[in-house]
């Protein structure tokens, strides 16, 4: 067992930051919160920096806690412009990767992923947008809600239903990869988010759009199970923003205290102590956890449980912390840069399920592991 | 006044507040509590709720004008604290002298807006308020002034007596905070340079704090107004959303979880509002409602979703405002301090 990164991965993890500190400056961060714009700037010269490898799912991983402990709104705008290529990655043909995926690397590309709707949200398979078979292709009708990335993206990689559920309400759905300058596509800016508010959120309406049969990610019928599998990857990435929010907000905590009082916390009375204390504790947990989690996954051996586990404490843990970090740190706080790391942190409990939804895959999943125990030991028994 | 004046008194400002702040709410959040919404309050009595009839105002008891507070935080906590702001700093403090009172007048009829340089004194500011008196002229800088737009404010100046002032004129906001909550209110620092000032007392650092400290059941009513509001639209939400085929009123979570805080709500409102209180009630009340609306506003959110996260659905206001409130109209260590006192007989959690 071993808890040290690699040397590739401390060096990955110090340029971020490096980045991270003369990019995403105080102001920068503060000028796209105020105004709801993408950081195209900052995508480019995170870009041209050469500092975004999503070759190595180790480094984003680190790169993304870095920028996040800066600032989680133009952090997460700046990396996550592949959102969802996981999916292509996996499922695609070798067509499709060529034809995706490679601009995407190079940050000549923006996408996205598309799966929740008005009236469906953890739900996934309660989604109404239908994909029909016709002639060479489909034609998809209905609209998804809160798309990151959606007013940016050249292409959004979309659930729909193409068949009528078998009794099975997660069965007849399929993914698609639908080029945004389709016609028919419309797409509608998302303003007045709590957080992360330089990240470009959007609803985005298909009305008979036409989309070639090549487009069809994987098979047919077998999007809730693809959506699933990605899910189980960008929640390690959430648990991550997550992580990155708490611990910067532990940062600037420690230096506002330093600053109003004797240079070092040592002197500040038990009860900030003890606060201190424990959000550091909790955030090296969720890291821990997240790391955990993201060593199997990278290992193309993934623990749902864990994923999950590591998804709502970090997010938990992010809410509890930057709250922690306001009460400490009073009116300085409020009117600093704190306030910023209390609104995003929210969003880290809703999006890619939500703690509720995390929960109840953490125990369903203890479930059924014990059944297949028992099941095992019953059967080895006669 | 008799309970069922109370009630009535309770209902009639519901119904306006449901007709004129709720329906703008968002509104202000977006563009600032305007003057004439600030005249709409004035009408009903609001501006003035504490400011006796002599001089204008409504003259209600401490009772009355925390109804006033709770059901404005219920739609919009920024206009409650427009109301407190005037009723639990302003005005106590201009009491303090007889001459300067006469300013109640435009004040209850929201044609003077004011300010009360208090957030000086709360934890976590290291700074002091750098007002000066040199030759007939009051000048300097003041950070984290709430309602900076204010045409009149009231501060403790840097001079060997302290002293509290009254500046009428000479205010210009400065540099914009960042705002996490009551966002109707500006929040900025202001830079006064004025000759038309008067004092109203001495000691103005200690004036200004015991009138802090005096607010006791005003924010906690604030602080229940945005509990509530925030625990409405999360039970009227979740019997009409749907997921998985069920209302989300009808998973054990939501139902329980939202309940309980309901439960919270009602014995904390019982409490804060019964007739005569210990000194240790007060505060009491005001430690519990602020964490009540922070908890409640946090649950009420996550029940909403997606959509909790966007402004339209009016519930993430709650969830800034009531951290902002606690923040900007609470004492954190010394709440607690008062607090540990009142309950120990004697000074007790200070090391």
């Amino acid at each position: 067992m071993e808890f040290e990164l690699t040397e590739a991965l401390m060096d990955a993890r110090k340029k971020a930051r490096e980045f991270a500190i003369r990019e995403m400056t105080p102001e920068l961060a503060r000028k796209h919160d105020l105004s709801e714009e993408y950081p195209d700037d900052l995508r480019k010269k995170a870009f041209a920096s050469g500092i975004l490898d999503y070759s190595d799912p180790w480094k984003i991983l680190v790169t993304m806690e870095e920028f996040c402990r800066i600032d989680a709104g133009t952090g997460i705008a700046s990396i996550a412009t592949l959102f969802g290529m996981e999916l292509i990655m996996l499922f695609g043909t070798e067509e499709q990767k060529q034809e995706y995926l490679v601009p995407l690397n190079s940050g000549q590309a923006i996408m996205g992923l598309a799966v929740t709707e008005a009236a469906a949200g953890s739900d996934v398979a309660g989604i109404k947008t239908t994909a029909v078979k016709s002639g060479d292709g489909y034609v998809i009708n209905g609209s998804k809600m809160f798309i990151t990335n959606g007013q940016l993206a050249d292409f959004l990689v979309v659930l729909t239903r193409t068949a009528q559920p078998d009794g099975k309400r997660h069965h007849g759905l399929s993914v698609f990869i639908v080029d945004m300058d389709s016609k028919g596509v419309s797409r509608n800016k998302l303003s007045g988010k709590l957080g992360v508010r330089a990240t470009n959120t959007a609803e985005i309406v298909f009305d008979n759009v036409e989309v070639p049969a090549k487009n069809l990610l994987g098979e047919e019928g077998k999007g809730f199970y693809y959506i699933m599998t990605f899910f189980n990857i960008s929640r390690i990435y959430v648990a991550i923003q997550a992580v990155g929010i708490a611990q910067g907000a532990l940062d600037r905590t420690l230096e506002l205290i330093e600053r109003r009082g004797t240079g070092s916390i040592e002197t500040e009375k038990e009860q900030v102590l003890m606060t201190l204390g424990e959000m550091a504790t909790r955030i090296e947990a969720a890291r821990l956890l997240t790391y955990e989690a993201a060593s199997r996954l990278f290992k193309f051996n993934p623990d749902p449980k864990l994923t999950s586990m590591a998804k709502a404490y970090a997010a938990e843990t992010a809410v509890h912390v930057t709250e922690k970090a306001l009460e400490l740190t009073g009116v300085e706080g409020l009117a600093g840069d704190l306030e910023r790391s209390f609104r995003d942190a929210k969003i880290m409990e809703i999006w890619e399920g939500t703690s509720e939804v995390e929960k109840l895959i953490i125990a369903r999943t203890i479930g059924r592991e014990r059944m297949k125990a028992k099941a095992e030991k019953s059967g080895g028994s006669t | 006044m008799m309970a069922e004046e109370y009630q009535l008194l309770r209902s009639n400002i519901r119904d306006f507040a449901q007709k004129n702040i709720d329906s703008i709410a968002v509104k202000i959040e977006q563009g600032g509590l305007s003057p004439e919404t600030a005249r709409s309050m004035a009408s009903q009595g609001f501006m003035g709720a504490r400011i006796p009839t002599e001089y204008g105002g409504t003259g209600l008891d401490e009772r009355g004008y925390m109804i006033v507070l709770e059901e404005l935080a219920r739609c919009s906590p920024s206009a409650a604290v427009r109301v407190l702001i005037v009723n639990s700093l302003f005005v106590p403090l201009v009491m303090a002298s007889e001459k300067s009172r006469e300013i109640l007048r435009d004040v209850a009829s929201a044609k003077t807006n004011v300010a009360v340089d208090h957030c000086g004194l709360l934890e976590g500011h290291s700074g002091t308020s750098g007002v000066m008196i040199e030759g007939g002229r009051a000048r300097g800088r003041v950070d984290y002034v709430l309602n900076a737009s204010a045409d009149a404010i009231i501060v403790a100046a840097n001079d060997p007596q302290n002293s509290l002032l009254l500046v009428r004129a000479g205010l210009r906001p400065a540099e914009e905070h960042p705002r996490l909550g009551l966002r109707g209110l500006n929040f900025s620092s202001l830079i006064i340079d004025s000759t038309d000032f008067e004092k109203l007392s001495e000691n103005g650092s200690r004036l200004i704090e015991a009138a802090v400290s005096d607010m006791d059941l005003e924010v906690a009513a604030v602080s229940l107004g945005i509990a509530a509001g925030a625990l409405a639209k999360a039970v009227e939400y979740s019997k009409a959303r749907t997921t998985f085929e069920h209302p989300l009123k009808d998973y054990q979570p939501v139902a329980f979880g939202l309940s309980l805080l309901r439960a919270e709500e009602e014995i904390i409102r019982d409490f804060a509002y019964k007739e005569h209180h210990a000194a240790a009630g007060k505060t009491m009340a005001r430690v519990r409602a602020a964490a009540l609306a922070r908890n409640a506003t946090n649950q009420a959110l996550q029940v909403h979703g997606g959509y909790g996260y966007f402004e339209d659905f009016g519930v993430e206001k709650f969830y800034r405002d009531a951290m902002a409130l606690s923040i900007l109209f609470s004492r954190g260590t010394k709440d607690m301090e008062r607090l540990s006192e009142q309950v120990f007989g004697s000074k007790a959690g200070f090391l």
